[in-house]
């Protein structure tokens, strides 16, 4: 296999584009997807429902302690952070706010890539910080895939240049091609 | 530094071997990275000199307990917690001198809420209101009431939420970038550290705050905190804990009866 999981970062100008994605991912798709998106903190309710409109895969925001299965998709909830444990379990906490964040995305990303190490697609988004740099270059360095929006296509290109500038990413890609990745995914 | 599974094992086993305190059972991903992040903190050249540090110098482990213990996140988090608090569970103790233990507070916002929830409620009996931390750094700061003005904004507007007609400003004094809260708040509160896996836990407890706490801790220990809970308390006593917190696949959930699910607040049964 060679994914066992998926992680996507989002913030400012990403909503449509996760909208897109969770469109053409397939309903089948055997594994995990998390999605670490910063969100107004204050409002818990209506988001997942929001982004499932058109996804073909069920959205769901975990409790903590949760046991991950394959074909679900994780939403951190507001304000808590999203942790991958090693034997698929989904570790929520209220730790301080990384870049201004809570959820932050270099959480989820670095917790996925020490519990999935190569195998794992790491996918950033539009946004305004540099929340997702470190957790980007986590994956590089434990050898999984990484997908940056391009940052010319982004709505807001801060986080995209920061995850740029932290590490080799793998693909530099337009939205209209991330969504081709996704809707041919192999894993 | 990053730090591998046998590191964090090895460190694990020493603070067990040397101060006594269990880690085994906390939920590695927070702990690992606070973990992390003390040791970068604190400056240490390599794991060997924190190693050597830990063992030699008790100073060292109660700084490390402190880090470990998480600070409360804002005042008033999930308002409608606290609306209910307040206008049902409350009064609803009002006829009695209650037990009410504030266990889930590192660092003061979530007591201060709770001081400011207690005193709008209008109860005039003598209720017994005990705080308690892990360690002693986090419980001076919770009794200090002292706050970072900057992290004022969002708890005026989570307090706004909650009381509309409330006026916050008049529970603290702004002095250079610090905002301390009115001591008369808490004057009548008891403080203690407490390690609620310990035999001898407080009784009778007619309601237990505990929010976001278990997060930091495996299902193993949550299991065992949450029997100790479970005596600790009265039967029909409320425990709250965080509206993403799970109890529900515990056996020991079969005694406690959910009354606000999604807001975490529930009673032991009564039989």
């Amino acid at each position: 296999m060679k994914y066992k999981a998926i992680v996507i970062g989002g913030s400012a100008g990403s909503f449509q584009s996760i909208i897109q994605i969770l469109s053409v991912i397939p309903w089948n798709l055997p594994i995990p997807v998390f999605l670490t998106l910063h969100r107004l903190k204050h409002v818990r309710e209506g988001f997942d429902s929001a982004l499932s409109i058109k996804s073909n895969m069920q959205i769901h925001e975990p409790n903590d302690k949760e046991s991950i299965k394959g074909g679900k998709v994780y939403l951190a909830p507001a304000n808590y952070h999203m942790y991958i444990e090693l034997g698929n379990t989904i570790v929520l906490s209220t730790e301080e706010s990384v870049n201004h964040s809570r959820p932050s995305i270099d959480l989820t990303m670095s917790s996925a890539a020490y519990a999935y190490k190569d195998k794992i697609l790491g996918v950033l988004l539009s946004g305004a910080n540099k929340d997702g740099a470190n957790g980007i270059k986590e994956i590089n360095l434990t050898g999984g895939k990484t997908i940056v929006q391009d940052p010319d296509d982004c709505q807001v290109k801060t986080m995209s240049n920061a995850a740029i500038q932290a590490s080799k990413v793998n693909h530099i890609y337009k939205m209209e091609d991330i969504i081709k990745a996704f809707k041919y995914l192999r894993v | 530094m990053r730090l591998g599974i046998k590191e964090i094992r090895n460190i694990v086993r020493i603070i067990k071997e040397r101060y006594g305190d269990d880690f085994s059972d906390y939920a590695m991903p927070p702990f690992k990275r606070r973990l992390e992040q003390f040791i970068a903190r604190k400056k240490y050249n390599s794991l060997l000199d924190f190693i050597e540090a830990l063992r030699a110098n008790e100073s060292v482990y109660k700084n490390l307990l402190y880090f470990l213990a998480v600070p409360d996140t804002e005042m008033f988090r999930d308002p409608n917690m606290w609306i209910y608090l307040k206008d049902t569970i409350l009064p609803s103790l009002s006829r009695k001198n209650s037990n009410i233990w504030i266990a889930g507070s590192n660092s003061g916002e979530e007591l201060f809420s709770f001081a400011i929830t207690y005193k709008e409620s209008d109860i005039k009996v003598n209720d017994n209101i005990l705080c308690t931390t892990n360690n002693s750094k986090s419980l001076d700061k919770v009794k200090s009431g002292v706050f970072d003005t900057a992290i004022m904004e969002i708890n005026k507007t989570n307090y706004k939420k909650y009381n509309q007609n409330g006026i916050f400003s008049e529970y603290f004094e702004n002095t250079d970038k610090m905002a301390t809260f009115n001591q008369s708040l808490t004057q009548d509160f008891t403080f203690e550290t407490i390690n609620l896996l310990e035999d001898s836990l407080p009784k009778d407890i007619d309601l237990m705050l505990y929010r976001n706490q278990m997060l930091y801790f495996n299902r193993t220990l949550q299991h065992k905190i949450l029997e100790n809970i479970h005596k600790a308390l009265v039967p029909g006593g409320y425990f709250i804990i965080g509206s993403k917190e799970s109890i529900e696949s515990f056996n020991i959930y079969n005694s406690f009866i959910p009354i606000y699910r999604e807001e975490g607040i529930y009673k032991k049964a009564k039989t």
